[in-house]
């Protein structure tokens, strides 16, 4: 009985695992310290410079892929719902005007992953896989 | 002159270098062409020559991070119309006292209207041209010090701005010839909430405004001969009792699918001869088809005369003279009221995510001509932010 059910257990969490995999295979992270919960609209204000702080009122530090990295154009269809020319044009009537800039940009999920095991207010994206406990996931997508 | 140019220039990466500052540079240019279509019609500086030297331009800004919450920033423009001469536009400091208020003090843009402030960013907007009933005026920068407040309240962004300060710059209202024009004193407020997808807008601005308007002094100066003060003071625009006001409110609409924009504007000008009171309005929709937008707007823009019953208190028939006077004052002052109405069709073409192509064709009627109202015109250019 007790093999059946530890053999159940095991399967099901394999199959939470594939299913995990195969439909949220990036995730949204922050500093291990960081005690916020966020949802997509939260996230969603943070890259695009509407909010500068987390919900406890902590500041965040967006760290935003560049645009040649494949995963930078999945979060902004998915987690800012724009395209590139509309993301330019948003940014481009904020940076001319002095009214705010974009996110700092990387060239790779382990840079983002660097930055955000070592600066509490920062806020990245990588692959699940790229997942360890120097990181903390608090969405995926 | 590209001294200047190279003087801003210097100057930014001289305090960068100084306070151990990164620079960052950002530009934008646009390079759009226009022609009328019919060969003895003239609209916004284009007649039926394929020119493109009338629009175009080219933006270079440069910022750096100075000290804690200090940050530089300066952006040159050069002009097609202007031989491409690159005249500083902006140059200010900005000083965050906290995430949500900011303090900027230099030269920087008057924020009369919803696009005022992002006008020479053909990038970010749909049109070629945004509409001109609203967005054709002068003396758009001021020296002064204002400040940036952004509020969060649930899902709505509050964003509150007030600048004061002056300029002194080159107006166009006497036909061709460029009229000097100093704005001394100018409050700008503006308000703007923004929920989801939905931005509103409200704005109001005012200034003393001092205009060197030679054809009207002329008209001053004789009233001042024949012993009317008064009326050589009321018509003189080149002292100070001048008073301008700027109202404007505007809604914005975009969820990556539709755009909608609209906005209605009132400017009242009080003590001298440019239209009195002036109201315009646009309403713009637009889709998005892939990389495509086609887009429609009518726009309207009436310009009242000012008041001239300031000319009831002279007795006619006295002197022929007088009377001449008396005629061609009211005649001047009848003459600066329009009445004028548009529609523009055009397409964006985001061919790449940094430049968009746009074709537009606009066809303007002028309400106050009995025959002969109408001139269209075809404009096409490229947008480019990098």
């Amino acid at each position: 009985m007790k093999i059946l059910t530890t053999l159940m257990i095991q399967s099901a969490l394999l199959l939470a695992m594939l299913t995990a995999t195969a439909f949220a295979e990036n995730v949204v992270i922050v500093h291990p310290s960081n005690s916020n919960s966020l949802d997509s609209e939260m996230i969603n204000r943070l890259f695009l410079g509407k909010a500068k702080s987390f919900p406890n009122g902590q500041s965040a530090t967006p760290i935003n892929l560049n645009d040649k990295q494949a995963l930078r154009e999945v979060f902004d269809k998915q987690i800012l719902d724009k395209t590139p020319s509309q993301i330019k044009a948003y940014w481009s009537k904020l940076i001319f005007t002095g009214k705010g800039t974009p996110p700092e940009e990387v060239g790779s999920g382990a840079e983002v992953k660097a930055k955000v095991a070592s600066d509490p207010s920062a806020i990245g994206y990588i692959d699940s896989s790229a997942v360890d406990d120097t990181v903390k996931v608090v969405q995926k997508f | 002159m590209f001294k200047y140019l190279r003087i801003a220039l210097y100057t930014i990466a001289a305090i960068g270098i100084e306070a151990h500052a990164e620079i960052k540079f950002n530009g934008f240019a646009t390079f759009t062409g226009g022609m009328t279509t019919s060969d003895d019609k003239e609209l916004w500086g284009h007649d039926d020559t394929l020119n493109f030297a009338q629009d175009s331009l080219l933006g270079l800004q440069a910022s750096a991070d100075l000290a804690d919450n200090l940050s530089a920033t300066a952006q040159i423009i050069s002009r097609g119309e202007n031989q491409w001469d690159a005249k500083l536009a902006w140059a200010y400091v900005t000083y965050e006292i906290n995430d949500n208020i900011k303090i900027m003090a230099g030269k920087q843009r008057t924020p009369y209207y919803a696009y005022s402030d992002f006008l020479d960013v053909g990038f970010a907007y749909h049109w070629i041209y945004p509409p001109k009933s609203v967005y054709d005026q002068g003396l758009t920068s001021l020296n002064g010090i204002g400040t940036l407040i952004t509020h969060q309240i649930g899902s709505i962004e509050s964003t509150f701005q007030f600048i004061f300060g002056n300029e002194k710059d080159y107006l166009e209202i006497d036909g061709p010839n460029m009229n000097q024009g100093e704005i001394d004193n100018m409050t700008a407020t503006n308000w703007s909430l923004g929920y989801h997808d939905f931005t509103f807008r409200l704005s109001y601005n005012q200034a003393d405004m001092v205009i060197d308007f030679p054809s009207m002094e002329a008209f001053a100066g004789a009233w001042g001969m024949f012993g009317f003060a008064a009326i050589e003071n009321r018509i003189s625009s080149n002292d100070d009792d001048n008073t301008a006001q700027f109202m404007g409110m505007s809604a914005n609409y975009d969820n990556g699918d539709f755009i909608f924009a609209a906005e209605l504007t009132k400017t009242k000008i009080e003590g001298f001869l440019a239209a009195d009171e002036t109201e315009s309005y646009y309403v713009s929709l637009g889709k998005r088809f892939g990389s495509l937008t086609p887009h429609i707007t009518y726009g309207s823009n009436e310009d009242t005369a000012a008041d001239t019953s300031f000319l009831d208190v002279v007795p006619s028939g006295m002197s022929a003279e007088l009377d001449m006077l008396k005629l061609q004052t009211a005649g001047a002052f009848a003459s600066r009221a329009t009445d004028s109405e548009f529609w523009t069709l055009g397409l964006r073409w985001n061919f790449h995510s940094s430049a968009a192509l746009k074709v537009e064709f606009t066809s303007m009627k002028d309400n106050l001509l009995l025959e002969d109202e109408t001139t269209n015109l075809f404009a096409v250019g490229v947008a480019t932010v990098f």
